[in-house]
């Protein structure tokens, strides 16, 4: 995900929040940038993903971390997990006026330690409309045992 | 953390925070309605009203939520079928550790099963960060218990979604994820 790409997504992610008050708008919006983070993941571009992030995000990593904001962006900066692709399937996501919360699975794939690894896990995400963007503030991973 | 307090100055403190005893007496009652049989949960949900007196913090919603916190695993423990409604929004999300998906009454029914018997279930390091009408909890969880009849342990990281409807707040999502895998 290049940069200007996220920016044409986050506008028009304003735009349908703003033209689509309704709960679909909003479902549209924010499925686009759990795509957009995705893309931004896999192109390790740091200024997208803390455009999707609010300040005060936590994140819940695979293994139980707790990562802040700033320790999340680190962590893709240095992309020691060398995470080559990252895929979202059956994304549900249940609005709540300002809130949503996004439940769904992923697939990531990557070398660690030098060996290729493929995991899968569950997510929730939480957002919040600020202003007139959709940002998230709390993202929790598990991963899928059975 | 649990937060069983006592304060013989409780109910002097409640009259001089009338704000903060009615907005409690929201979430509260509903739960002290469908316990007043059950005396542990009782004491307990008192010990969280006066955990609120004690605290002259003026966020009262964070510490509504902790004690809402601590009630859903006292619920748990007990089994307690009417407090966990109570709690639990009928929309609620649940991930559980394994990753498995559940809805409000997939996990209840989990949770009420009768082979499985918890004998210990504590939240700590539990942080709230409140947005509006919606909270998010952060923390960990220690339990252990007999399951299918196996011993089992666990300690994991948690985070919950809190919304407020109509004064009363309840769990709309929720995943706990296994501490070091």
């Amino acid at each position: 995900m290049r940069p200007v790409m996220l920016t044409v997504i986050l506008v028009c992610s304003a735009l349908a929040a703003a033209q689509h008050a309704d709960d679909a708008g909003a479902r549209q919006s924010i499925m686009a940038l759990e795509h957009a983070w995705d893309q931004a993941l896999e192109a390790a571009d740091v200024k997208a993903l803390s455009a999707i992030f609010d300040n005060s995000l936590i994140y819940i990593d695979y293994d139980g971390r707790l990562l802040t904001k700033a320790e999340y962006l680190l962590r893709v900066k240095s992309n020691d997990t060398h995470l080559q692709q990252i895929v979202t399937e059956e994304m549900d996501v249940q609005v709540f006026g300002t809130t949503a919360i996004v439940v769904g699975r992923y697939k990531v794939k990557g070398i660690e330690n030098g060996k290729a690894y493929l995991r899968h896990g569950r997510f929730t995400d939480t957002w919040i409309l600020s202003g007139k963007n959709w940002i998230c503030v709390a993202a929790s991973t598990t991963p899928i045992l059975r | 953390m649990c937060g069983r307090q006592h304060n013989s100055d409780f109910a002097l403190k409640m009259r001089k925070s009338p704000t903060v005893a009615s907005r409690l007496t929201c979430d509260m009652s509903r739960l002290v309605t469908s316990m007043r049989h059950n005396s542990g949960l009782f004491i307990f949900l008192l010990s969280a009203s006066l955990f609120v007196a004690q605290s002259g913090n003026p966020d009262t919603d964070k510490v509504r939520i902790f004690s809402l916190e601590n009630a859903w695993n006292e619920a748990q423990w007990q089994k307690d079928r009417g407090a966990l409604d109570m709690l639990l929004a009928p929309d609620l999300v649940y991930v559980e550790y394994d990753g498995s998906l559940m809805g409000k009454t997939e996990y209840m029914t989990s949770i009420l099963s009768p082979s499985l018997h918890p004998a210990k279930i504590v939240s700590e390091s539990m942080s709230v960060h409140v947005y509006g009408a919606f909270a998010v909890v952060y923390g960990i969880c220690r339990e252990n218990g007999v399951k299918k009849g196996k011993p089992y342990s666990v300690r994991m990281r948690f985070t919950d979604t809190w919304i407020r409807r109509n004064e009363t707040w309840m769990c709309v999502a929720s995943q706990s994820t296994l501490i070091g895998g």
